[in-house]
């Protein structure tokens, strides 16, 4: 486990997510709407660093930062023709869409799941919604191993994508995630509920919430950007 | 027959959507690599995920289930990037298709499968800003290029694909209803998870 430096509030991560999606989608090339998008993407970089997640925060910044160039200065370029305009495109699409996954990636490995629950129970979200945000939130790793798990017994029994063809590995594939997908959900709907999950009573959190240093200063950045972004 | 929703159920809704959301995300964004699977795209997503919606509806028996997996499925697929007209189709378009289902009791045939096809199409949602965003990219670049150019652009992407692509989440929603069934059959009956 990588050693922490600083971490959110989970309430704060949630609203950066959404709040970055928005930005990444809606600026467009105006100098105040780059220097905005600028800002966002920074952001998740010194969060990686912040969780210390030292290569994936290097190698997110890079590939976004290559991408918005490119983006940004072809342009300017219209003598590659319709070359340009794919590897523009591309660029565009990299640039756009990478800071909105990698933020989603910060989101699933730094909150923890007692946290998020009393972060949105301090928001007042009904258990409707509660319940499963915590369960997906820790569910999302479990898929990624168990189709790991599915990937090895496969190819430990020599049924790979070229010998079977695309319909029966992606069956192959599908329906053992599925199914010990659900198993866990099982085993966990049950412990779940013999911790008492399923009261309507109000239980105490020991998970400790609330805005710190780092939250202002995050905060503090998010308004900068959408500020620049609509004064720009 | 009025049934509260129980714990038990939320976690259930949980676990579909990140099913769902894998399936939806990872496995259909395998074809996104190569250019002609994206145009099939619409088509193919809602025949994988038709297997995980069936086996979800095998679970479902009160309103309200369906409409919060569409409204969390929305949400994650947003904070993945995608557009948030998904969220706002499925807003709507997520309690149409429970009220579908529940007119059928969650059993019948056909109104799981026109259920399935109405639940579907919120994922038009995320071509939403391909053919909108277009429009602000070609008045921005508009004024540098000439007009030739331009349309020769316009023409790779027309419009009426965007209505192909609705049509494809259709037939795909249908196909992806039959397929699901015939496979929870096949895999899950046989194992008794249904």
């Amino acid at each position: 486990m990588a050693r922490e430096l600083f971490r959110l509030d989970p309430r704060t991560t949630l609203l950066l997510v959404a709040v970055l999606n928005v930005v990444m989608f809606s600026a467009g090339f105006a100098a105040g709407a780059g220097v905005a998008r600028m800002i966002f993407m920074t952001i998740p970089t010194v969060l990686a660093v912040g969780l210390g997640r030292w290569l994936a925060a290097l190698g997110y910044t890079t590939l976004v930062w290559l991408a918005f160039s490119f983006e940004t200065w072809s342009l300017d370029v219209w003598w590659l023709g319709g070359l340009n305009l794919i590897l523009a495109g591309l660029a565009s699409l990299v640039a756009r869409l990478a800071p909105g996954i990698f933020m989603a990636y910060i989101a699933v490995i730094s909150i923890r799941v007692g946290e998020l629950m009393a972060g949105l129970a301090a928001i007042h979200l009904p258990r409707l919604v509660i319940i499963p945000a915590a369960v997906i939130l820790r569910f999302l790793p479990t898929v990624r191993e168990e189709s790991a798990s599915v990937q090895t017994a496969m190819s430990a029994r020599g049924l790979s994508l070229t010998r079977v063809g695309p319909l029966a590995w992606l069956e192959y594939r599908l329906i053992p995630l599925i199914m010990s997908t659900l198993r866990c959900g099982e085993e966990l709907s049950q412990a779940a509920l013999t911790r008492g999950l399923g009261r309507p009573v109000r239980t105490h959190r020991i998970a400790r919430i609330g805005m710190r240093p780092v939250d202002v200063l995050t905060l503090g950045a998010m308004v900068t950007g959408i500020g620049v972004w609509i004064v720009g | 027959m009025k049934l509260s929703i129980t714990t038990k159920d939320l976690i259930n809704v949980g676990i579909f959507t990140v099913l769902y959301l894998v399936v939806v995300g990872v496995f259909g964004q395998l074809g996104a690599l190569i250019p002609i699977l994206q145009v099939l795209g619409p088509f193919y997503i809602p025949v994988l995920a038709g297997v995980v919606f069936m086996l979800f509806l095998t679970r479902v028996n009160k309103f309200g289930l369906v409409t919060l997996l569409g409204i969390l499925v929305s949400l994650l697929v947003l904070a993945t990037g995608q557009s948030y007209w998904v969220a706002v189709l499925a807003v709507f378009l997520s309690p149409l298709a429970d009220l579908i289902f529940k007119l059928g009791g969650y059993k019948r045939w056909a109104n799981t499968v026109l259920g399935y096809l109405v639940f579907s199409q919120m994922l038009i949602g995320t071509v939403v800003p391909l053919f909108f965003a277009r429009e602000s990219f070609l008045a921005k670049i508009g004024s540098r290029h000439d007009a030739a150019w331009v349309r020769a652009l316009v023409d790779l992407t027309p419009n009426w694909m965007f209505a192909v692509m609705i049509g494809e989440l259709a037939l795909g929603a249908v196909v992806g209803a039959y397929v699901g069934r015939a496979l929870l059959r096949k895999h899950f009956e046989r194992a008794g998870i249904v």
